[in-house]
């Protein structure tokens, strides 16, 4: 690195990345144990005693179901590890430290199921049965609490991350991201138990926990999916350095995945309990993941725009070529055009991969020349063959 | 984070800002040794956890249930086929009451719970290919695994019988302060997917058991299994 006129950036240029980087938080650390943090103090104190709560429940279960506690158990850690890579996929630009949501994950998990949800959702299903009725309990009550009860814990997690990791959580999309985690560890950590729960109910026998897992497996587009737009909604409502409140639409997107929640719990209530029910499950699942994929490219906007703005100048160093950024930070369909277009598909893929790898190292380098960025700059050359 | 040195970029950074510092807590933000700006989501979670897991359940033990039972009541454990006669003037406190036009209110698996000054009193329908006595082995285990029944001394085992004649199994379990009685039904079901059993569980102390015997005795009495189509013919 002698020349530095023609091989290293200039100031207008690092200048430039840094404003992208110091917007978006791209390259920031996670770190979990933060003693003047007050937030963290809070975490420790509800971990503890939502831990606490989760594995009473689950040692008892365990040991009066075991049979049925271990389909359970089994099953939904690979369902969440599916997930957690699918989301892991979706959150390509700027991406979210694999630390932080690792605890949003085991908080929404053990704190919000546990601690918060399972807690005020028996009270308040037990004050409906006592001033209303038992009847009208057993129809409307889950319709009537969960909504509420559930979205609203499930979205603390993005409120632990902003108090945590101020410069992780940096925009909508990072809601959008983190909501859908904790929705996710909400769903699996609850169908265990509703797997053994189904089990007690017959007396224990675990061929019955096993219908209600493959029900809930098949109607899964739930939990995630609302958590996911109540994730970016709660971003829009208060604001973030990186996203001007838009507090009408985020409230609105809020309301929104609540009545999607409502909708599927009260269809038994809706429908009479008729048989043919059962189908509104199809549409019901159509709309909630259309709602998923339509918050997640009015979100992901942002990230794309970052990107760009961070590998704008590689572009001009000859690094990269403009397809190739467009590409880069282009939509999924853009990318795989892209890719058709290519004589090398397999390579015109890894140098697409290694372009937001070399992204990530300008982030972290804080957008100056360091031998990682050097690195991952003779990669893309290497790749391209 | 380990901040990359500032001789091994490129460009002149003595006209840029210093790189940032993640871990840094400015003096003037500090209030008692914390970040000022960690304080609000800390705030956040405590109060909708205190919220959540306190104010609720409080609220709902504030509220007395009042729900008695009334003469003609019958309670529905199963597509208003399997059911039985709760005792004038105890509490219904879960489960559903047998309605025209709406047995199917409750289906199987089906519960109700009952109470009586100190004394509980529920039941619970579901699948179960086996005997009573089996049934009443299986609940015994799983309620020790749980550690819900104080009492853990079983006392004695008879064989009961409802009112339409169905054999049963009642267990007698004796602890320090509370007793229990475990009774079971199973019921042929040839159509169905499994026979349904029924378990009754009734919780309290020997003497209030011993006070309420008859009125117990009657509830495990009346319950029934009586499928739609054999009321019909009958």
């Amino acid at each position: 690195m002698t020349d530095t006129a023609t091989r290293g950036d200039t100031d207008a240029v690092v200048t430039a990345r840094r404003a992208v980087i110091d917007e978006s938080g791209w390259g920031a650390t996670f770190r979990v144990i933060q003693p003047r943090n007050f937030t963290f103090w809070v975490m420790v104190f509800l971990f503890v005693s939502g831990a606490a709560l989760t594995f009473q429940g689950y040692r008892a279960a365990a040991e009066a179901y075991t049979e049925s506690f271990a389909q359970g158990f089994t099953w939904y850690t690979l369902f969440a590890l599916v997930f957690l890579w699918l989301f892991h996929r979706l959150d390509r630009y700027s991406s979210i430290p694999a630390k932080a949501k690792v605890v949003a994950f085991l908080f929404s998990g053990l704190v919000s199921t546990f601690a918060m949800a399972a807690i005020n959702n028996d009270a308040f299903r037990s004050i409906l049965a006592k001033t209303i009725s038992l009847d009208f309990m057993l129809t409307w009550s889950a319709g009537a609490t969960a909504p509420w009860s559930e979205e609203i814990v499930k979205m603390l997690p993005v409120v632990l991350l902003i108090g945590l990791a101020p410069r992780v959580m940096r925009c909508a999309f990072d809601g959008f991201i983190i909501g859908a985690i904790s929705g996710l560890a909400f769903q699996v950590f609850e169908s265990v138990s509703y797997v053994y729960g189904t089990a007690a109910a017959n007396f224990g026998q675990a061929e019955y926990g096993t219908n209600v897992l493959f029900i809930r497996t098949v109607l899964s587009t739930g939990h995630w999916t609302w958590s996911a737009l109540c994730g970016a909604g709660l971003v829009y409502l208060i604001g973030r350095p990186a996203e001007a409140p838009r507090r009408g639409f985020g409230i609105a997107l809020i309301l929104w995945a609540m009545f999607l929640h409502w909708f599927w719990d009260s269809i038994t209530g809706i429908t009479g309990g008729a048989s043919w029910a059962i189908g509104l499950y199809l549409p019901l699942t159509i709309v909630c993941v259309g709602s998923f994929i339509w918050v997640y490219r009015h979100t992901v906007v942002k990230e794309r725009a970052w990107a760009q703005a961070l590998l704008a100048a590689e572009v001009d160093r000859g690094v990269i070529t403009a397809d190739e950024l467009e590409a880069s930070v282009g939509t999924r369909k853009q990318r795989k055009h892209f890719v058709r277009s290519q004589p090398n598909h397999r390579r015109t893929k890894h140098v697409l991969e290694a372009t937001n790898d070399l992204a990530d190292e300008i982030a972290k380098a804080y957008a100056l020349d360091t031998p990682d960025v050097e690195h991952a700059r003779a990669e893309i050359a290497r790749l391209r063959g | 984070m380990t901040e990359p040195a500032e001789t091994t970029g490129g460009a002149s950074t003595t006209t840029l800002p210093p790189p940032r510092r993640d871990d840094w807590v400015p003096a003037d933000e500090r209030v008692a040794g914390f970040d000022r700006r960690t304080i609000w989501p800390g705030v956040v979670l405590l109060v909708v956890w205190a919220l959540w897991a306190h104010v609720m359940p409080w609220i709902n033990d504030q509220i007395e249930v009042d729900n008695p039972i009334v003469a003609g009541d019958v309670v529905n454990l199963g597509f208003g086929e399997v059911t039985f006669v709760p005792t004038v003037g105890w509490q219904l406190e879960s489960g559903v009451l047998l309605t025209e036009g709406n047995e199917e209110a409750a289906t199987i698996p089906g519960a109700a719970r009952l109470s009586s000054d100190v004394v509980s009193y529920s039941a619970k329908s579901g699948n179960w290919d086996g005997t009573a006595e089996e049934l009443a082995d299986q609940m015994i285990d799983v309620n020790e695994n749980l550690d819900l029944l104080l009492a853990k001394d079983e006392q004695g085992r008879s064989a009961i019988t409802n009112a339409d004649g169905v054999a049963g199994e009642i267990v007698y379990i004796a602890g320090v302060d509370q007793a229990a009685l475990i009774a079971t039904y199973v019921f042929e079901r040839p159509d169905g997917p499994a026979d349904i059993g029924v378990e009754i569980e009734v919780v309290g102390t020997p003497e209030k058991l011993e006070d309420l015997v008859e009125e117990i005795a009657s509830m495990i009495e009346t319950t029934t299994y009586r499928p739609a189509s054999q009321e019909a013919n009958s």
